[in-house]
């Protein structure tokens, strides 16, 4: 039991800086919005007040080599969350657990060189 | 600190679920139909880690399998939205019932 | 209540809203980013039953990397017919589905309501080194079959999203 409320407790910390995150941004809108002066005019309203006028929409079309960007940091990410419980957990494991990881990563290798043979990585 | 019954977990996890089957039925746009896919896989997990600590014989199974849940549901938005950029070079809809073209 | 209930409803209410407001909002985008306080409030709920390792996991590949994804099949895919999608489901169909769904909502509380399990501590400390001990030694062939999947869905997805390219070179 008292090792669960020092587990607890040591969460406290973290929900008061999220407290801290959250208030700070909304008092210094707030203080903001109670001091300034509110008089909008066409010229304010742009989107760049003193630089180009904004033409075409925002929802253009992106290139699809963003994606494939994306996919590898997604598989990738996916591959940390099961390095780390072994290298935290690597003493206890010994030369089994080793092999296994090895074979792991050197599947997710041939991934990445896929993508690396059909040019992802490159950036034209 | 564990006075909260196992209860109040799983009903938390019912009602995503069930946030997550109507936005699934009811939504036309694929990445949101994809989106309410993910939120009950979600649901799941929840009931997965509740079940590691309240329960019979409570042990560390079910964040292992809630791991791989996760691996599974990254594994299935990566491929499911390269099937809808594929798709929606053919074809240029993102409403997932307009997507009918072996039925015709 | 106590301290502990507290904390679990404000998590709860933080969660459940930011599953509605992905069912209420019109956007994609903003459905997206509404995604993201449901996954944060998840990751709260892990951290409450203990599971340290699972709640980073889930900050990391769901408020991470599913979300990014998603910003990405948005971007890639021209959404101008987002203000027409809601017009032509109609609300005949969205009552049905709104009347199942209650439903099987209402059935599954009656059948969790009896559930009064007490709560055990199963492990207090280094939770990380004890998944990694389970993870490696009972189960190895289910760790094995990830790196299969992770690496068919590398290929698969950038096989079918590279497409393109190559046609237009050749």
């Amino acid at each position: 039991m008292d090792a669960l409320n020092t587990y607890f407790n040591s969460y406290t910390i973290v929900g008061v800086f999220l407290v801290i995150g959250i208030l700070l941004p909304l008092v210094a809108w707030g203080i903001g919005a109670l001091v300034q002066p509110h008089e909008p005019n066409e010229e304010k309203e742009k989107t760049y007040e003193s630089g180009l006028d904004p033409f075409h929409e925002a929802t253009v079309k992106f290139h699809v080599r963003y994606y494939h960007i994306a996919i590898l940091f997604v598989i990738f990410d996916v591959e940390t969350i099961f390095l780390y419980p072994w290298a935290v957990a690597y003493d206890k494991l010994g030369l089994f657990a080793l092999i296994e990881m090895l074979i792991f990563v050197t599947l997710l290798l041939i991934g990445l060189l896929y993508a690396w043979k059909k040019k992802v990585l490159k950036w034209m | 600190m564990s006075s909260i019954p196992a209860s109040s977990f799983l009903l938390l996890a019912i009602i995503l679920f069930c946030i997550g089957l109507y936005g699934a039925l009811t939504k036309r746009n694929t990445v949101v139909v994809l989106i309410s896919i993910e939120l009950m896989l979600n649901a799941a997990n929840i009931n997965l880690v509740t079940f590691s600590k309240y329960g019979l014989t409570p042990n560390l199974t079910g964040h292992i399998f809630s791991l791989f849940v996760m691996a599974v549901a990254a594994a299935e938005a990566a491929v499911a939205l390269a099937i809808l950029i594929a798709l929606y070079r053919n074809k240029p809809t993102i409403l997932i019932d307009e997507m009918d073209d072996l039925k015709h | 209540m106590s301290s502990s209930g507290i904390v679990f409803s404000i998590i709860a209410i933080c969660a459940i809203l930011g599953g509605l407001m992905m069912i209420t909002l019109k956007k994609v985008m903003h459905m997206t980013v509404a995604m993201i306080l449901t996954y944060f409030s998840i990751a709260a709920l892990y951290v409450l039953l203990t599971a340290e390792f699972v709640a980073v996991a889930q900050v990391l590949v769901y408020s991470g990397g599913i979300t990014i994804l998603m910003v990405f099949g948005i971007m890639l895919t021209y959404h101008k017919a987002e203000n027409r999608d809601e017009e032509k489901v109609s609300s005949f169909r969205k009552l049905i589905t709104f009347l199942s769904v209650a439903t099987l909502g209402i059935v599954s509380y009656f059948l969790v309501a009896p559930v009064d399990f007490v709560a055990e501590e199963i492990f207090v400390g280094d939770h990380t080194k004890a998944i990694g001990e389970i993870l490696y030694t009972n189960y190895i062939i289910p760790f094995e079959l990830v790196s299969i999947l992770l690496l068919v869905a590398l290929i698969g997805a950038v096989l079918l999203a590279k497409k393109d390219k190559e046609e237009a070179n050749e």
